[in-house]
């Protein structure tokens, strides 16, 4: 499909959307595979490799965990919060992943094959799932690569998944790759840019389902905010990073709306804690 | 403005759940110039719930248009042409976004977009022990003033300028691909390794 709002403004969980939406849903995708090829029931074992930037920085990302949680059959758009807590925890416990959601194998992040020096061809995010029978053949193996985004591509399928996206822009009423074509259409058609992209949204949709699905992503926007707000103490990871949104909006809230700003009087409020 | 971006990546950084704006680590960007346009853009104190709404769809899909360009053409990966691509492509997304809900003609909503990413140009990705909160959560706050200082000056010209947004898309992506490995999200280099971490 051609690349639509929809696609870059996605739901999902942080702290990376290349490593950890991406990676999640290229899990989900291959325990799907599983499922629906009927293999599910034969596997005994499973090998993550993570390669380059991934196996590099894969902890701070939370890639790891986000891979557990994708092979357990969770998509990142649809996963909820308490879920990936509850979930995350219960493997942490028992060593046991619920291979798309129904076998039980031994599985935990120390499982995982770094392979940071390595960097695949096609992309620096690499990863290879590969499952094997009680025998040790393999069942079924796959690479997929997190280009950003949260958007997956499968190895040997980038030349496919290219003239997909090729053939899908001849379907839409206004396609444009360039700025240059997309002003080219905006002055022969009369309309703005966001005029433009409405068209070609209006190819796969309804207006109504355009504007709902873009209300509702200012919605969990602004539900982000919301619970960021409420949250309070040093951000998880070790670096001792203090959260400075919930200060700076009681603050806020304290000041009249045309009230100077006073920046000199702003300092050294709280001292636990640092910032970059 | 400031704080909108500052909850978002700080909420990203939780794992909590946010909109990949184009990307996670470049989240906060888009909701705090948007949230500055439905509360400061001229007029938006007399408006309507269906007036505010129409605000939301308009910034959302040209803020779309710009980032099927960076997609198309250059990359949001940070891993690929580092955070001039996130932080980058967020930011040229979201003066563009501001521009044309302020009443911007299409050169005026381009330049915007233009000069938004051609002061992003360079911007490496090294954030310290790999996590997505030094430099990532402030840089989206600062990013969000060069949004909307973009989308203002901008709109002060009359869309005609010297470098063309696909110009800087270009050189966004050539950057980027000559970029040593190390300030592409391995945190290998730059603050990554000048910054003790303890």
């Amino acid at each position: 499909m051609a690349v639509g709002v929809f696609d870059l403004f996605s739901i999902g969980i942080g702290p990376s959307s290349s490593h950890t939406v991406g990676p999640m849903r290229a899990a989900a995708v291959f325990a799907e595979e599983l499922k629906s090829s009927g293999q599910l029931a034969s596997v005994a074992s499973l090998r993550v490799d993570l390669y380059g930037s991934l196996a590099a920085t894969g902890h701070g990302h939370g890639t790891m965990t986000a891979i557990l949680l994708g092979l357990e059959g969770f998509h990142p758009e649809l996963i909820l919060p308490e879920e990936v807590e509850e979930r995350l925890a219960a493997i942490a416990e028992t060593g046991t992943l619920q291979l798309a959601g129904s076998v039980p194998l031994p599985y935990g992040v120390k499982d995982m094959v770094l392979r940071p020096l390595t960097i695949l061809p096609r992309h620096t995010n690499g990863m290879t799932f590969t499952v094997s029978d009680a025998g040790g053949e393999v069942l079924h193996s796959a690479t997929f690569f997190s280009v950003g985004g949260g958007f997956i591509v499968r190895e040997g399928e980038e030349d496919a998944a290219l003239k997909e996206l090729d053939e899908s822009k001849k379907e839409l009423p206004l396609p444009f790759r360039t700025a240059a074509e997309l002003l080219g259409r905006c002055q022969s058609k009369g309309l703005s840019i966001g005029e433009i992209m409405f068209v070609n949204e209006r190819a796969s949709r309804s207006e109504e389902e355009i504007r709902e699905g873009l209300l509702h992503i200012y919605s969990v926007m602004e539900g982000c905010v919301e619970t960021s707000l409420k949250r309070e103490g040093l951000l998880p990871g070790g670096l001792k990073v203090r959260r400075r949104a919930p200060d700076w909006h009681e603050r806020l809230l304290k000041e009249s709306r045309d009230h100077d700003p006073g920046y000199r009087e702003a300092t050294g409020t709280r001292s636990t804690g640092r910032n970059g | 403005m400031n704080l909108i971006a500052l909850a978002v990546n700080e909420e990203n950084a939780s794992g909590g759940r946010v909109v990949t704006a184009p990307t996670n680590g470049a989240a906060g960007i888009i909701p705090a110039v948007l949230y500055y346009a439905l509360h400061f853009a001229p007029g938006m104190d007399k408006a309507s719930q269906q007036d505010r709404d129409d605000v939301v769809v308009k910034f959302l899909l040209t803020a779309g248009a710009i980032g099927v360009l960076y997609k198309e053409q250059a990359s949001i990966s940070g891993a690929e042409v580092g955070c001039q691509g996130e932080v980058g492509s967020a930011s040229s997304m979201a003066a563009a976004g501001l521009a044309e809900v302020m009443g911007g003609t299409p050169a005026q909503v381009e330049n915007a977009a233009e000069i938004a990413m051609e002061h992003n140009l360079g911007l490496t990705c090294d954030p310290i022990g790999g996590l997505v909160q030094v430099p990532c959560i402030e840089r989206n706050a600062i990013a969000a003033a060069k949004a909307i200082n973009a989308a203002k000056m901008a709109l002060w010209g009359d869309g005609s300028h010297r470098v063309s947004l696909d110009e800087v898309i270009v050189t966004m992506r050539e950057t980027g691909k000559d970029m040593s490995s190390k300030y592409k999200e391995t945190a290998m280099g730059g603050l990554a390794v000048n910054v003790v971490e303890c």
